[in-house]
């Protein structure tokens, strides 16, 4: 029914204040010239969730800094009509902390989700400066979730139906429907949230649900990287990836990839996933061609003073690859304390001492920039 | 094909709400029913928006983003100041939904603008429970003398189709109806029993939550389920006053009586309760045991008991919030489309 259909999410570290609205929204006009039927997934401005953290904890110097910081931004997006009515939200936001007392999971989903509501509201007026035909539509009352407050699953079932009742005839009629990430509510009609990676979680629930062709998640980095390049100065941009290696990066603490993100594609509806800028950037994929089989990129976490590096890529854990990876560190004399990998996951664990770590991540680095 | 044109007052929650489901759902309804849906005008406090021919899908959802009171000053299709009576200059609709808030002092200015469109030989259709509090003999009366239809489910229990069920029991003889009519008070009771708050400290939360207004008086004081409890009454055939509706006050409960209920086994609840035989009323907060079925009504939900000389019906669902009034005020404009249509 919806043929080449779109979903880009707008990522919080893209939306810094007003100019930056106006960039996003020209690239967004840009956008939709080859693709009309869109829908934009948006985030809040970058690092406003976690100063609302801070204000629930009573900082007034976090909520002032909100205050500000969105109020700018209205007053250069489109002047006095957009400051009134964002300071009228504003002014909501903050009677909620005044009356709030108590940490409540309820209250705390609920003015966290201002960070995204007041960001819509911003998003809408900018794309209409470039005559993009835009309209909000609530999460609230689309994206329905379970009653986990902080860290809600969205309830697929009663999300589909009403993005069929309430955002598939925008699409129809030629708009261009404009959503919260991160937020949704209770069956009951309670504001929950839903946690780290949110918003990707909602751009891909939402792609699942209407059967989509490709998502894209907007941020400031062209791409998920090979490796942390505060330590690996060779790191580059990994041009494809599967399903599965984005779960297993995430799961080894790989920056902008939460698992979440890719279950309702695997379970429900397979599609290309575009994380990056608007040029660049890596795709995710179901499966990825065979000439791209083999390590991808390296995550790491730290626990009880050793460091787990993870080489991950579809066929690592394959014998003539571990033996690779053996081979070379044998080479380079560097002592791994431990590894481990399963026949059927995408990766190959090593334990270093943290002394020997960095030397390590650069060696096996070489592995993908010879593989590749 | 066939086109109603409508005129919407009122655009707070329930008229936006109202709005954005008309735009949305306005394809499906034409699919359906073969009914296309037209908002011609929309009147607030400053002023109204017309056109003729009717907002597309994305004029009423650009529509919805303005802040409130200032539909006069959008271009344009603005009119500053324009009242119902100058929209109706412009174009007579089919159907006159009035989302305005109630007042019970005066009914105004719902009383007015329904007695116009009525007049005017229009439909009506309203959220507004304060004209049929005050005046639901004349509205009547005049709606059938002009032979057009008068609808206001939206009134009780929003989403949850009371008056439609109450409407059907012709054969049934009532002897009364009792139950939860006020989402805004039950949560308030709600909080104060599970977290054992005072009730200034529940009233914050609930409006914190934008379920309770900045003045909750309405809702505390009772006139909210009093006021339902008279609009049933009417729809009963058995009229009764808002003056007569006997009223306690929520916000005089003390923690104390609350932590006694509980060690009771016991849950207080605002119980709203007409009783037929003797036409007398009341809204009253009531001890009841924690099996009673009204007991497990928590939060915002309604519940109504229905006690004939047949049976009992029970009737719970959300009675509040501007999504389900709004599709209550649409099902009656779809009712009302169908009826003329034969």
């Amino acid at each position: 029914m919806l043929r080449d259909l779109k979903i880009v999410k707008i990522g919080g570290s893209v939306l810094r204040d007003g100019k930056s609205y106006i960039h996003v929204a020209e690239e967004i006009r840009k956008f939709i010239e080859t693709s009309n039927r869109t829908i934009i997934v948006v985030s809040a401005m970058n690092g406003v969730t976690d100063s609302l953290l801070k204000a629930l904890n009573g900082s007034r110097e976090a909520l002032e800094e909100v205050i500000d910081r969105y109020i700018d931004a209205a007053a250069y997006i489109c002047g006095r009509k957009l400051v009134e009515r964002i300071n009228n939200i504003l002014t909501r936001l903050k009677a909620i902390l005044k009356l709030v007392y108590k940490h409540d999971p309820v209250l705390i989903d609920l003015v966290l989700s201002f960070g995204e509501k007041l960001s819509k509201i911003l998003l809408i007026e900018a794309l209409v400066q470039e005559d993009v035909k835009a309209v909000g539509v609530d999460a609230t009352e689309v994206i329905k979730t379970n009653n986990v407050h902080g860290n809600a699953l969205i309830k697929y079932y009663e999300t589909s139906i009403r993005l069929n009742n309430y955002v598939v005839p925008l699409l129809l009629e030629g708009t261009i429907p404009v959503i919260e990430g991160f937020i949704g509510s209770t069956l009951e009609g309670e504001v929950t949230t839903l946690g780290r990676g949110g918003s990707d979680y909602t751009a891909t629930t939402i792609a699942a649900l209407l059967g989509a062709s490709e998502v894209y998640l907007i941020t400031n980095v062209p791409g998920i990287l090979s490796a942390d390049p505060r330590y690996v100065s060779h790191a580059r941009i990994v041009p494809e990836m599967s399903y599965r290696e984005a779960v297993e990066a995430s799961m080894y603490g790989c920056k902008n990839l939460h698992p979440r993100t890719f279950y309702p594609l695997m379970e429900i509806h397979k599609c290309r996933v575009h994380i990056g800028t608007w040029s660049k950037g890596t795709s995710i994929l179901e499966v990825v061609d065979r000439n791209h089989v083999g390590p991808k990129l390296i995550a790491f976490k730290f626990k009880g003073g050793y460091a787990y590096i993870a080489l991950i890529g579809d066929g690592v854990s394959d014998h003539r690859i571990v033996s690779q990876v053996i081979d070379l560190l044998k080479h380079n004399e560097l002592r791994y304390e431990g590894i481990y990998m399963l026949a059927n996951r995408p990766s190959i664990v090593l334990i270093f001492r943290k002394s020997v770590f960095a030397k390590a991540l650069n060696i096996l680095h070489e592995l993908i920039v010879k593989g590749g | 094909m066939k086109e109603f044109n409508i005129v919407l007052v009122g655009f707070g929650t329930v008229g936006r709400s109202f709005a954005k489901l008309v735009a949305t759902k306005g394809k499906s309804i034409e699919d359906k029913y073969g009914i296309r849906l037209k908002i011609v005008g929309i009147v607030d406090s400053s002023g109204a928006v017309i056109k003729e021919e009717g907002f597309t899908l994305y004029e009423l959802l650009r529509l919805c983003e303005l802040p409130r009171s200032t539909l006069g000053s959008y271009t344009p299709y603005g009119v500053r100041n324009a009242s119902v009576r100058d929209v109706y200059s412009k174009v007579i609709p089919d159907i006159h939904v009035e989302a305005t808030p109630s007042n019970y002092e005066n009914g105004e200015p719902g009383l007015s603008n329904i007695l116009y469109a009525l007049e005017n030989s229009v439909n009506v259709v309203s959220s507004n429970k304060a004209p049929f509090v005050l005046r639901y003999r004349d509205i009547m009366d005049l709606a059938s003398r002009k032979k057009v239809k008068v609808k206001f489910k939206a009134t009780v229990m929003a989403g949850t189709p009371l008056i439609d069920l109450l409407m059907s029991l012709k054969g049934y003889e009532i002897e009364y109806i009792e139950g939860i009519l006020n989402g805004t008070t039950n949560f308030i009771l709600t909080e104060m029993h599970e977290n054992l708050v005072t009730y200034d400290e529940a009233l914050r939360k609930a409006q914190a939550l934008g379920i309770a207004e900045a003045n909750p008086d309405l809702d505390v004081k009772g006139w909210d389920p009093a006021a339902k409890l008279v609009i049933i009454s009417n729809v009963i055939g058995k009229p009764i006053n808002l003056s007569d509706v006997v009223r306690e006050d929520v916000s005089r409960l003390d923690i104390k009586e609350v932590y006694k209920a509980i060690k009771e086994n016991s849950v207080i609840k605002f119980i709203a309760k007409l009783n037929v035989r003797d036409r007398s009323a009341s809204v009253r907060l009531t001890k009841i045991p924690r099996n009673n079925i009204f007991a497990s009504i928590t939060g915002t939900l309604n519940a109504v008991k229905i006690v004939t000389d047949v049976n009992e019906i029970i009737v719970i669902g959300k009675g509040a919030g501007g999504f389900e009034t709004a599709h209550a005020i649409l099902d009656d404009v779809i009712s009302i489309a169908q009826e003329v249509m034969g």
